[in-house]
């Protein structure tokens, strides 16, 4: 089952089969809270959408396209209105965390990636990046997220998001113009 | 080749032809500007590498599989075919119409279509009133069938919108 094709395992998930459930889970469960932590910058929100993602694919199994669909677009797609909607919902305030915050609160869930000595260093750059992506705007922390940490292409951000390309291009240039300025400017002055 | 930061994007993103990627690599050798916009790219592209990859809860499937039975899945309400209400609101607007013009039909001239309509069979046996109250009647039926399949679709659709 773990070599079956996504809409080989969607097949079954329509059948309400559980075990198929779960290897999509684990296939992309990563991904989506990747993306829905770097959108919404907390972990506690990502790990509730997460979950609240992947019962609305139980529940919707019916819904997939399995003709022509492309089940990686259409998990986003859900992931992400469910992002947008809680967001809109809820109008969360983003808050810095400061370092003593980030100590007190981390949970070494898998001991593995336990940082190395410059575990400080490495502190303040992950809170600078984050803090740094808590400012842009929306639209642009999505694309920038969807780029180049979830890796798809624009084509498949078009999809999405129901935006054409040239847009989406047009923001991620401007959003990484924006996330230059809040990052270090003096560290990006000579380039662009 | 003028400078394009949208085939730039593709390159650094690996996305480019084998063709546009070459023509590309001519242009940046050439091109100040352009190779700024490369190395800016790939510094930033390095500085958001650092983010380091986050992993959810582990027993996170396990709670999505408890909270499902818990769940009721959202189930649309199915508009019937035909609906009551939507015909009794027609018939009695008709209705109240038709009262209307029943008590002031002495007063506005209805006689010469009132002459045409007392040959017409039906009027002998239900009455000028009775006559138009199923005039309204049919109209309002016919206008709320004719609504229903849109209606229907239009709860469907939206009962199970995500």
């Amino acid at each position: 089952m773990e070599k079956s094709s996504d809409k080989e395992l969607m097949n079954l998930v329509l059948k309400k089969n559980s075990r198929a459930f779960k290897v999509l889970y684990q296939r992309y469960e990563l991904a989506i809270f990747n993306f829905i932590f770097r959108y919404t910058s907390s972990r506690e929100i990502a790990q509730d959408l997460l979950q609240e993602t992947f019962t609305r694919v139980w529940f919707a199994a019916h819904l997939f396209d399995y003709e022509g669909g492309n089940f990686r677009g259409w998990l986003y797609t859900i992931a992400l209105n469910t992002t947008r909607n809680e967001m809109s919902k809820k109008r969360y305030t983003y808050q810095y965390l400061d370092v003593a915050e980030i100590k007190g609160k981390q949970e070494p869930v898998h001991p593995e990636t336990e940082r190395p000595d410059s575990k400080m260093e490495n502190l303040d750059l992950k809170e600078k990046i984050e803090q740094a992506l808590e400012k842009l705007k929306p639209h642009f922390r999505e694309i920038i997220v969807l780029k180049h940490f979830q890796q798809l292409k624009f084509k498949e951000i078009a999809e999405i998001t129901k935006t054409p390309e040239s847009t989406l291009k047009a923001r991620f240039h401007r959003g990484i113009e924006q996330l230059r300025k809040h990052l270090d400017p003096k560290e990006f002055s000579d380039a662009a | 080749m003028q400078h394009n930061k949208n085939s730039l994007l593709k390159l650094f993103y690996q996305e480019a032809s084998p063709q546009e990627a070459s023509e590309l690599q001519k242009h940046l050798t050439d091109c100040t500007e352009c190779q700024k916009y490369m190395q800016f790219l790939n510094r930033m592209g390095m500085t958001l590498d650092k983010l380091p990859e986050e992993r959810p809860l582990s027993n996170t499937f396990e709670r999505i599989m408890e909270n499902i039975p818990e769940r009721q899945p959202r189930t649309a309400f199915v508009q019937p075919a035909i609906s009551a209400a939507p015909f009794f609101k027609i018939a009695f607007s008709m209705g109240l119409i038709v009262l209307l013009i029943y008590f002031a039909q002495s007063k506005i001239s209805l006689l010469p279509i009132w002459d045409s309509l007392q040959e017409f069979w039906l009027i002998d046996a239900i009455g000028g009133f009775g006559f138009m109250m199923l005039i309204f009647f049919t109209v309002g039926t016919f206008i709320t069938l004719s609504l229903s399949p849109i209606l229907y679709f239009d709860m469907h659709r939206k009962a199970l919108r995500l």
